[in-house]
């Protein structure tokens, strides 16, 4: 800690206009099983500094491990200098202000703490997962993945704040590979959560291994369809994959102000059906997105980025809420010591609505179920996006017919937006991911209920 | 303290544990990075990391565990001791690699990125900075990294190596808009030098193009030609190639190509071959991340399958020897993790004609340059959005398509290339240039 302050100290000294400290220390135990056998079974340890300094505008970030005196001297040196030669090109800035500092000690809960867990028990639920995939004779190859994590971190920064938080997370994963007579399938499943080893039974991991491997065997049989436009409703992990794609990114206040996102100056207008409501909430336990406080020590909270239609508030953090005046609400993240904090998403979600699946799959009479994630992108400056669906069924005549296979959706978020015209009430925030962006990895969940989108342009293999 | 040092003193304390073999990696890296966000200098980095991964197996079982605190690698070879001890058999493994590179090649090394010097990088991006953009680009992002890597390997059979690296990483975003419409292009650049970067005209290229790309218009389904820029074909035809030839998926059936070893599959006018030797390659270090010497493989020769691509791990099964493979994380080299299997560099050889003949003989068609999308390595599909693409008649662009999609069996794809051009880049690790497809089904509005 007194190293910590020490740093800011001399960044101050040296004329910084804010900095920050952040100490990171990590450990991760990740148990892979390939075809029923441990193919690599790993224990990390990970620990550095990042110091980030503000200067008339611009920053200049240092980040090391294996840290000494002299090295940290050097790192809080270098990135002053580095904030100054940047600054030297720019035309105007803002002063960062902080108005609510506070010194907090954070952890989110584990009830069953992986440290009282042993290693054998850990292992065994891998193996019982590979077990219940072993009943299946289509299933050819597997990997089973169990992926512990916990990191503390402590942030300091000039104004005087501190949070000392610890967040300790759990992913399970299962890809099952189908094959018969030539023909292959590829299906995955996945729970995560922040949480101790309870978030197992929570999210009914040991059920992933049979799931699973019963849709890689419904799949090998799956037809493409014809690429073309379709009446199609989504299920509550595309709707996840829609409004993290479609909207998330868009709404992330650095996009915003550096003209690269579809949703500047949109704020208060209608950019969606009066049905959508999009909310973004780190503070949801349960989810693999959760958090309390942000990477640069801001409370987190929900926000509401889309309300009935409505464009109402973006993702920022403290550069982007100085610059765009806006109040802070605790949306900057850092994949890890190495990297600077930048605005991300934590779970976000659609919201639900009035109808039943069954209405909804009744009433869309001719079009597509469209199910499941393999991935999704966005560009955020023109407001295309994608997502690869992992499967779906036809619907004819109100009712699912055929399963087919993977098909890929895209289309223009502001437009699309407006084609929502039905969404049910089922609503569940259980998709788990890893979302990138300038080369950062962080944790993230979404969701939503089953709704309809009208008219997707749809293309898939045949 | 170097590379090997902290090797030496991983195995030396390795012989007081009941295991059969000990490999030791460590990697020393720096980086400065240099942030152009909305045309404006805004931020430098500068990163420092030093690391050690550490395997040790014992009666088949394999331990593995890292630490980035070079005074705990005690705490974590005891770490991946205990998982050996505690955890089941690999019945499928055989030994850690036990070949000696005794070659030494020397790679490209750019002298002022070893020395970490940020004057040549800042001057490159304030000549970025000056550049006079039309008034329709409302947002430039580029991004400027120069890295230097130190790699040692170490092990129980007498594998003792260290080699040396530089790099340098280019990118560049930009926004346009025209009205209400919005538009944009990216281009990037890795190498091992700042001297092959000419960031000035890859940012103008992609300024042009972002503005292009404004006048754009939906087009109808149907089977057209299709022309993939390198940086489609990287993705469509190279990365198809190289995971479906990675040993660990075709072993396990889950490759596309796991049963056309061997083969001749694809069309004649394709040869591919990975090479971890090539002097400017990004891939290239003397050796692989096991430190098996690297080598050049032929993966494709004239529309064949003539090999695939291993690590010790996947080559030992079969009784055979590694290719020279083995890589740890998607940088290669990153000590957290387990030794995977990856192109080195891959190279598809190129064609005769220049990309504008292959164009203007294509009397309808679409020329992609980008799609975001992935194939499906598994089922052997491809289906993506064309994000950056052309509707091509009678040999001219004619304008930039709009939420279209391209989809197909890569097999069928593989098939029916008939042209490659003569000009070619490297995208990432891999040299390709552009290709043209005999037909494609395209999904557009009906």
């Amino acid at each position: 800690m007194q190293n910590l302050e020490r740093i800011i100290d001399l960044a101050l000294k040296l004329g910084s206009d804010f900095v920050e400290v952040r100490y990171e220390k990590s450990s991760n135990l990740t148990i892979s099983y390939v075809d029923g056998k441990p193919r690599s079974i790993k224990q990390g340890n990970d620990k550095g500094i990042a110091i980030r300094i503000y200067y008339k505008g611009a920053w200049g970030f240092a980040a090391i491990n294996n840290e000494t005196s002299d090295l940290i001297e050097k790192a809080v040196s270098s990135a002053f200098k580095m904030a100054k030669a940047a600054s030297e090109k720019i035309s105007s800035y803002k002063k960062i202000n902080l108005d609510k500092i506070y010194s907090i000690n954070n952890e989110l809960e584990q009830r069953v703490p992986f440290d009282n867990v042993s290693f054998e028990e850990k292992v065994e639920v891998v193996k019982k997962i590979c077990k219940d995939i072993e009943d299946f004779k289509e299933v050819k190859s597997s990997t089973v993945n169990y992926n512990e994590n916990t990191e503390l971190k402590i942030i300091m920064n000039s104004f005087g704040l501190k949070v000392e938080k610890f967040e300790p997370y759990l992913h399970l994963s299962c890809v099952a590979i189908g094959l018969r007579e030539g023909k292959r399938s590829r299906a995955y499943e996945a729970i995560g959560s922040t949480g101790g080893f309870e978030v197992i039974e929570d999210k009914k991991g040991y059920e992933i291994g049979k799931k699973a491997a019963e849709k890689a065997k419904m799949l090998i049989e799956a037809k493409g369809v014809k690429p073309g436009v379709y009446d199609c409703v989504i299920d509550p992990i595309l709707a996840g994959v829609f409004a993290h794609e479609g909207i998330g990114h868009p709404s992330e206040a650095d996009a915003i102000v550096e003209n690269n996102s579809i949703l500047k100056d949109m704020l208060n207008k209608k950019i969606a059906s009066e049905l959508v409501t999009i909310k973004d909430n780190p503070l949801l336990k349960g989810t693999y997105g959760n958090y309390e406080y942000d990477d640069e020590g801001i409370a987190a909270r929900e926000k509401v980025i889309i309300e009935k239609g409505i464009l109402k508030e973006y993702l920022n953090n403290i550069e982007t809420a100085t610059i765009l005046n806006h109040e802070l609400n605790g949306s900057s993240r850092a994949s890890s010591y190495f990297n600077e904090p930048i605005v991300r998403m934590s779970n976000i979600y659609f919201d639900k609505g009035d109808y039943s699946f069954d209405e909804l799959i009744e009433e869309t009479r001719d079009g597509l179920y469209l199910k499941g994630f393999v991935y999704g992108y966005v560009t955020p400056n023109n407001g295309q996006y994608t997502f690869k669906c992992e499967y779906g069924y036809v619907i004819e005549k109100g009712e699912l017919k055929y399963p087919i296979s993977e098909v890929s959706t895209s289309g223009q978020i502001l437009e699309t937006l407006m084609k929502v015209d039905a969404v049910a009430k089922d609503l569940k925030i259980e998709g788990v991911g890893h979302c990138g962006k300038e080369g950062q990895y962080v944790r993230v969940g979404d969701g939503g209920p089953h709704l309809r989108v009208r008219k997707l342009v749809v293309g898939s293999a045949i | 303290m170097n590379v090997l040092d902290v090797c030496q003193k991983v195995l030396s304390k390795s012989k007081n544990y009941d295991i059969n073999e000990c490999e030791a990696f460590v990697a020393f890296s720096n980086s400065i990075d240099i942030g152009i966000k909305k045309k404006e200098l805004k931020i430098l980095r500068s990163k420092s990391d030093k690391g050690i991964g550490i395997r040790v197996s014992r009666n088949k079982s394999i331990g593995f565990s890292y630490t980035s605190d070079l005074s705990k690698i005690d705490d974590a070879l005891e770490q991946a001791y205990k998982i050996a001890r505690n955890s089941q058999p690999d019945p499928e493994f055989v030994s850690f690699n036990d070949k000696v590179a005794k070659k030494s090649l020397s790679f490209q090394i750019d002298q002022e990125i070893k020395d970490m010097n940020v004057e040549k990088p800042l001057e490159i991006m304030l000549n970025v900075l000056k550049l006079e953009l039309d008034s329709k680009i409302i947002s430039l992002n580029s991004e400027l990294s120069i890295g230097y890597l130190q790699v040692g390997i170490a092990n129980s059979y007498g594998v003792e190596c260290e080699d040396e690296a530089t790099f340098s990483g280019f990118s560049v975003e930009v926004s346009s808009k025209e009205g209400d419409n919005f538009a944009g292009s990216f281009d990037f650049h890795y190498s091992r030098s700042l001297s092959s970067l000419d960031a000035i005209q890859l940012v103008k290229n992609t300024c042009d193009n972002a503005i292009r790309n404004l006048r754009k218009s939906r087009i109808k389904s149907g089977q057209l030609p299709v022309l993939l820029d390198p940086l489609a074909s990287s993705i469509i035809i190279g990365s198809s190639i190289a995971q479906g030839l990675n040993a660990e998926n075709v072993q396990r059936k889950r490759s596309f190509l796991a049963e056309d070893i061997g083969k001749t599959i694809f069309s004649e006018n394709l040869s591919i071959y990975d090479d971890g030797t090539t002097y400017e390659g990004i891939g290239s270090m003397n050796f692989d991340a096991e430190g098996f010497p690297s080598r050049r493989n032929v993966l494709v020769d004239k529309g064949k399958i003539t090999s695939v691509m291993h690590n010790s791990y996947t080559a030992k099964k079969e009784n055979k020897e590694s290719t020279g493979n083995a890589v740890r994380g998607s940088d290669f080299w990153d000590y957290r993790n387990f030794p995977s299997i990856s192109s080195r560099n891959l190279i598809i050889h190129n064609g005769n004609k220049s990309w504008k003949d292959i164009l203007s003989e294509i009397r309808r068609g679409i020329l992609v340059r980008y799609t975001g999308d992935s194939p499906n390595i598994v089922t052997g599909d491809f289906t993506g959005i064309i994000n950056e693409g052309y509707y091509v008649e009678d040999g001219e662009i004619k304008f930039s398509v709009v939420e279209s999609t391209f989809s197909g069996k890569l097999k069928s794809m593989l098939s029916k290339i008939v042209e490659l051009s003569y000009e070619e880049r490297y995208i990432g690790n891999i040299k390709a240039p552009y290709i043209l497809i005999e037909d494609v089904s395209i999904g557009g509005v009906d």
